[in-house]
């Protein structure tokens, strides 16, 4: 109890500099986590883009082929089959211009389905590099290996529209008119393409509503081939070796396809560079935000605490002449200020963190950002008590010089005048 | 014949204002022995604060020695000597420098938290022979000058200290009071045994003092010994 009156005790109307200089260093927190919990949710933003839009995969494609899809029961066509892209790209050609190769064939066939015909989007992937770049779940039996044969993964849906199960097999008609059976080996319960073809013909799908395809027959590129009965691809992903290194791979893919108008080449890198450039600005502006909160505020209230320390100078000198130590006496002086700090922090943070919205709409020169998250983590913590702390530590820096530079009986005497 | 308490040898103490040096204190010698009383006389300015100061390690000497109970306390590292000042030295301002926020017993005890062994009943019965046994919960502007003083000298006993260094004890109190506060101030070190040194502008504060010092511009002028009537 005694020592709370030492530390908390005797301020009189510097008692009221103190509860300001708290009030100070609690808005000052609250501004500076604010603004840093932008900034962190517009690193989070960041790194989500980094992982999802995958800045470094360039995609080609051939020329969609938007031809009336019609099935034998109109009774004016035999049964036709048609690519979801037209197969113009030569894998020689893109191998050619670096990066990681990811080959695709997409195919759209319609399969015979108990009485009726049934569309299917059939998509031949390496199975090992496919993987890298989009996601499959498989939900019973096995994913696809390189050297398998007639066999398919299929989606749910799609495995329920064909009435096959793990084990069973369907057939599709290839090239040469003749029908493959295909073994089912593994049942898809979600799968994320990346670079989905569009979806332009009714069929099964695990995503409804959605405009591209989500959902298919997954088998390997050499037994898309042999339905094909080609080797060139529809659709490919070139995954360049950094994001910095996409333009010199479009640049060489450009100039390797520049005489094929029917492949086009899309990249995202340039958009992803728009939003390191937003979140830069975004960096620049919440930092210059919480740097001048920080160091007007800090300055403010590390005056208020100077003054309420400069008016204690004589209480810590008794304390020295009396016996207590330096560092007793220290403990005593810092006391107030790291609670003063303490409270005032601790009150900011949680403003800033009940207050703050959960979605931040940035400025409109930022839009490619898109809504922000804000969020708090420790370095947030650690930068607001750091604050705080450093306000306390300059506050009271002059006077801790004072006593350590005079005597006792300097100080005793300077400070009874 | 007793033991030296305080050991003074040739302390000079300079103290620089502005541009202008002054010498508050220009080899000073005495000594004094435990239990002695003494009373340090001289006009302001004389240093007699200031030599009070070095003997309680509130200041350092810029030359000479000081000797407290054996020990030379010129010299020692900021927290030995607060850790002298806790233990062997009880100090007495004129201006009582008691801690407002504490009530009169916890400024009472409050020499005893540096070494974290908290007696309450010894602060009570000091604050009982200092006359102030129902005022241990008032705070210090509650109480009048003499009471404040009552208080300072039970805290300067507080941690049974060998010597009492008190300066000034009765420059802010009317006669009366600082009769007797001197009264009790006195009995108070020859009852225990103590040391006392006190810094006063009259001779005959203490009745009879052992021995008075008599200071001038820095000097120690006179030593009287007063003969026990």
């Amino acid at each position: 109890m005694i020592w709370a009156k030492l530390i908390f005790g005797g301020f009189g109307r510097r008692g009221l500099e103190a509860v300001v200089a708290l009030a100070v260093l609690a808005v000052a927190a609250a501004i500076v986590a604010g603004a840093l919990m932008v900034i962190e949710g517009a690193r989070a933003a960041m790194a989500r883009t980094e992982r999802e839009d995958r800045p470094d995969i360039i995609q080609v494609k051939s020329r969609f082929n938007r031809a009336v899809f019609e099935t034998p029961r109109s009774g004016k066509l035999p049964p036709l089959t048609l690519p979801v892209y037209e197969p113009l790209i030569d894998p020689e050609k893109l191998s050619a211009a670096g990066g990681t190769l990811v080959a695709r064939q997409s195919l759209l066939r319609n399969v015979v389905s108990g009485t009726a015909f049934l569309n299917l989007y059939i998509f031949g992937i390496e199975p090992d590099r496919e993987s890298q770049v989009s996601a499959f779940s498989v939900g019973r039996g096995r994913f696809l290996r390189a050297d398998d044969g007639a066999v398919a993964v299929l989606d749910q849906a799609s495995a329920e529209a064909l009435g096959v199960d793990l084990g069973g097999s369907f057939p599709v008609r290839k090239a040469d008119g003749q029908d493959l059976s295909l073994t089912v080996v593994g049942i898809l319960d979600r799968l994320e393409l990346r670079d989905p073809p569009p979806r332009t013909i009714a069929a099964p799908v695990l995503t409804p509503d959605s405009s591209y395809v989500s959902s298919g027959v997954f088998v390997t590129l050499r037994t898309s081939e042999e339905i094909f009965g080609r080797s060139t691809l529809t659709d490919a992903l070139v995954i360049a070796p950094a994001p910095e290194d996409v333009p010199s791979v479009v640049d060489g893919l450009r100039e390797a396809f520049r005489l094929e108008p029917g492949v086009f080449i899309t990249e995202r890198y340039g958009q992803f560079r728009r939003k390191v450039h937003d979140f830069a600005q975004t960096l620049a502006l919440f930092t210059i935000i919480s740097a001048a909160t920080a160091a007007l505020a800090g300055s403010f209230a590390a005056n208020l605490l100077h003054d309420v320390y400069a008016d204690r100078r004589r209480q810590y000198a008794m304390l020295l002449a009396l016996g207590f130590s330096p560092m007793q006496t220290t403990i005593v002086g810092i006391a107030i200020g790291i609670a003063a700090a303490g409270a005032g922090t601790l009150i900011g943070a949680l403003v800033a963190v009940t207050c703050s919205p959960s979605h931040f709409a940035m400025p409109s020169l930022m839009a490619d950002l898109g809504a922000i998250e804000p969020s708090f983590d420790l370095l947030i913590a650690v930068v607001v008590i750091g604050v705080a702390l450093v306000a306390v530590a300059l506050g009271m820096a002059p006077t801790a010089w004072w006593l350590h530079k005079r005597s006792v009986a300097g100080t005793l005497s300077e400070q009874g005048r | 014949m007793k033991a030296s308490s305080v050991v003074v040898r040739s302390v000079t103490k300079t103290y620089r204002r502005g541009q202008k040096q002054i010498t508050a204190l220009k080899d000073v010698s005495f000594e004094m022995s435990q239990g002695e009383l003494a009373l340090l006389v001289g006009p302001s300015g004389s240093g007699k604060t200031t030599l009070l100061n070095l003997i309680a390690a509130l200041d350092c000497p810029d030359h000479g020695e000081i000797i407290v109970g054996g020990s030379e306390i010129t010299g020692l590292s900021r927290t030995a000597a607060a850790r002298y000042r806790n233990e062997r030295v009880g100090f007495i301002f004129q201006s009582y420098n008691l801690l407002p926020q504490l009530t009169a017993l916890e400024n009472v005890f409050l020499p005893m938290l540096p070494k974290r062994q908290l007696d309450r009943r010894r602060a009570v019965e000091l604050l009982d022979a200092v006359g102030l046994n129902d005022r241990g919960s008032h705070r210090p502007s509650e109480l009048s000058g003499g009471e404040q003083q009552r208080v300072a000298i039970a805290r300067a006993l507080v941690n049974d200290p060998a010597i009492i260094l008190a300066d000034e004890p009765t420059g802010n109190l009317d006669d009366d009071n600082a009769r007797k506060i001197a009264e009790l101030l006195a009995k108070a070190c020859r009852e225990r045994g103590k040391t006392l040194l006190l810094v006063t502008h009259d001779r005959d504060m203490i009745h009879p003092a052992d021995r008075i010092f008599d200071m001038r511009a820095g000097f120690l002028t006179a030593l009287e010994t007063v003969l026990a009537s």
